[in-house]
């Protein structure tokens, strides 16, 4: 594990289904970053945005803390939110945090993009 | 006008008059008896009025002593540098013309001589009919010598009378400057202090002392007046407890030194002042805060690194309205802080060359398990050749933070201590810091995980709630391991209040909007170490986290639920 920022990248699987590939540190100083990158990844019909955390490597509470901001932007937007690529320890905090019961949470992006597929 | 005689020789004087030998008995006891000079020219006066009736002769006036005719001539003339006394005293029983005007109408001089001193000039107006010269002559010889030794003796007696006054003052400065010092060092645990105070021959105005805190703190102090003897004990006297009060209210170093600052300018004399190292330990996490008005900066040592405790502030007692920056390290285990007075850096060998800063940076850097201020001592001994007493005080203190001894129950290498600064990025830090100090023990990976996020949810919490994000204030972690558990204290200086009993967050409440979508840490904390425990206190907040080890104690299944 390492510190350091945030990197992203936003990708448009197809108008229902983005991806955001999060990488290095999910701190506070991401929030604008990745706020940012949630209205990019956010098109008119969203319905699914997939977060691909295999590129993580540090997230700490104030990191959770922007997921949940993101989850209560998606919920409004009746938008579903899916994780994948997450370590064992991270999916350690999600169920811990309860995340997983809002972020539905798959090993890998193909596994993720197969379930955002069916929603 | 006859001149002075020749030296008396004891023949001549038993055949100038049969009772010679009684005369001169008694004369010579007077002599013995006089208290003075005075006293000695009267036994002469008196020898010679006693001796001379019976020879029918008289004296005119009696022996006229130097001055006694004209005074102000006669000892402008006789100063010792004068021609007259200097011919006096290289031949005594030489013949000797006296100037004008003052041996006129006299028939006969002596002078008052003794160990190449003229003290004066006996005169007759006319010589008695025997030839009594050689025993007048050895009379006055031995007048001066009674002369010369009463005033060596009132030389030598003012003498010890101004030693004697000195030898008091020194007595009371070092009775004052002892009484300061105190009695012992504390005893605390894991830590060790030894000191070393060396008066000098003058006293030197040097002040130590522990101060007991509220909280289990510790003030360390180490000043030097700026002058010596009692007004430098008394300037000490007036510190200590100006230091002793604002130490007990105030906690911060710097503010205490300003406090006393304050006070010691409406009472010190123009031109003194006093120069005061201050430390605040916490024995229980190593954190020394610390201020310095002008003193010598102490020296950290640790592993065998040496380095300067810098910190900037004016001497105590020179400007009011003076400001000290405050440092602060930890002092971990194995660590010595060692302060000292300028009397050791300054202590001089027999040639002139001081000890100096870079030898005793030398003898802290090759310690070993040495008590520094016993190393520096015998290294100053060793350079201090000349036997002679120094010229200043020398006081030395070191405090150690003690390595517990190796045992079965507490390997050493898995223990460390160290601080970071209250920066935003402090949690990975201070994670892969512990992590590296603990990589010998036996954890599963999950475990380490869990370690590495508690501890850095721990150090953020400290660095900005306990700390406010402020770079002067530093969180500090202890790391201690045994074969059953794994211990990590992270500390912070509670500026930002104690730590509150928070709630659990819950996601649903959250997602409502009913709670903010932060707050996260404590509880992440609590879940993912086996034991978590936190304290506040005006000092700071201290949070303890403890990781079972061993196959007793398996990686928990995580449960957001539990207590």
């Amino acid at each position: 594990m390492a510190d350091g920022s945030i990197s992203l990248s936003i990708r448009i699987i197809d108008p229902h289904i983005s991806v955001i590939d999060i990488g290095g540190s999910v701190t506070r100083a991401a929030d604008a970053t990745l706020a940012a990158a949630y209205a990019e990844a956010n098109g008119d019909q969203t319905r699914v945005i997939v977060l691909n955390f295999e590129k993580l490597q540090y997230m700490n509470s104030s990191g959770i803390g922007l997921l949940v901001t993101l989850l209560v932007r998606a919920n409004r937007k009746n938008q579903q939110i899916l994780a994948c690529g997450l370590t064992e320890h991270y999916r350690d905090i999600f169920k811990l945090t309860r995340l997983d019961e809002a972020i539905h949470i798959h090993t890998d992006e193909t596994a993720a993009l197969a379930a955002a597929a069916t929603i | 006008m006859a001149p002075a005689h020749q030296a008396p020789l004891v023949g001549e004087i038993a055949r100038s008059l049969p009772d010679a030998e009684g005369v001169l008995t008694t004369f010579a006891g007077q002599l013995i008896e006089a208290a003075d000079a005075q006293g000695a020219l009267d036994a002469l006066i008196e020898a010679v009025q006693t001796f001379l009736p019976t020879t029918g002769l008289a004296i005119l006036p009696a022996p006229v002593l130097v001055g006694s005719a004209n005074p102000l001539t006669l000892n402008a003339l006789l100063t010792p540098d004068s021609d007259l006394a200097q011919s006096l005293v290289a031949n005594p029983y030489s013949t000797h013309e006296l100037p004008e005007g003052i041996g006129t109408g006299y028939e006969y001089f002596s002078p008052l001589v003794a160990v190449g001193e003229c003290f004066g000039l006996v005169l007759l107006e006319e010589l008695p009919e025997i030839d009594a010269r050689p025993l007048l002559t050895a009379m006055t010889a031995w007048t001066a010598a009674t002369i010369a030794a009463l005033q060596a003796r009132h030389q030598a007696d003012a003498a010890n009378r101004i030693l004697t006054a000195r030898a008091d003052e020194l007595g009371i400065a070092e009775i004052i400057q002892r009484s300061l010092l105190p009695q012992g060092a504390p005893r605390l645990p894991d830590w060790s202090i030894t000191q070393h105070y060396q008066p000098a021959r003058t006293i030197g105005g040097d002040l130590y002392d522990f101060i007991p805190l509220p909280n289990g703190l510790l003030a360390l102090v180490l000043g030097d007046a700026s002058d010596k003897g009692v007004p430098a004990a008394l300037m000490m006297a007036t510190v200590k407890p100006l230091l002793r009060a604002a130490a007990q209210r105030l906690v911060l170093p710097g503010l205490v030194l300003a406090e006393v600052n304050e006070g010691l300018c409406t009472q010190i004399p123009p031109g003194m002042f006093v120069t005061c190292f201050l430390a605040l330990l916490d024995p229980v996490n190593g954190r020394l805060r610390y201020a310095n008005a002008g003193q010598t900066a102490p020296f950290v040592v640790t592993e065998g690194k040496v380095e300067p405790l810098e910190a900037s502030g004016w001497p105590l007692g020179m400007l009011p309205g003076r400001s000290y920056d405050e440092g602060e390290i930890v002092l971990g285990l194995g660590h010595a802080l060692v302060l000292y007075s300028d009397g050791l850096s300054e202590s001089s060998s027999e040639s002139g060359e001081f000890f100096g800063t870079d030898r005793i940076k030398t003898v802290l850097s090759t310690l070993g398990t040495s008590d520094p201020v016993a190393a520096l001592e015998a290294a100053r001994r060793d350079h201090d050749d000349s036997g002679e007493e120094q010229d200043d005080d020398i006081t030395m203190v070191a405090l150690i933070h003690q390595k517990p001894a190796p045992s079965d129950d507490m390997p050493v290498d898995q223990v460390a201590s160290f601080a970071l600064p209250s920066t935003e990025d402090i949690g990975p830090k201070a994670a892969n810091r512990v992590l590296a100090a603990v990589a010998n023990l036996e954890m599963t990976t999950a475990r380490r995980d869990r370690l590495y996020t508690a501890v850095a949810e721990a150090a953020m919490n400290a660095a900005e709630h306990g700390n406010g994000f402020r770079p002067d204030r530093t969180v500090l972690l202890n790391v201690e391991a045994n074969e059953n558990q794994l211990t990590v204290t992270v500390s912070d200086s509670g500026i930002g209040g104690p730590i509150g009993d928070v709630p659990d967050p819950n996601l649903d409440a959250k997602l409502a909007g009913l709670q903010s979508p932060r707050g996260w840490g404590l509880f992440l904390i609590r879940r993912l170490v086996d034991k978590c425990s936190y304290q506040s206190s005006p000092e700071g907040n201290r949070v303890e986290l403890t990781v079972l080890l061993g196959s007793d104690h398996p990686d928990r299944e995580l449960n957001p639920l539990e207590d």
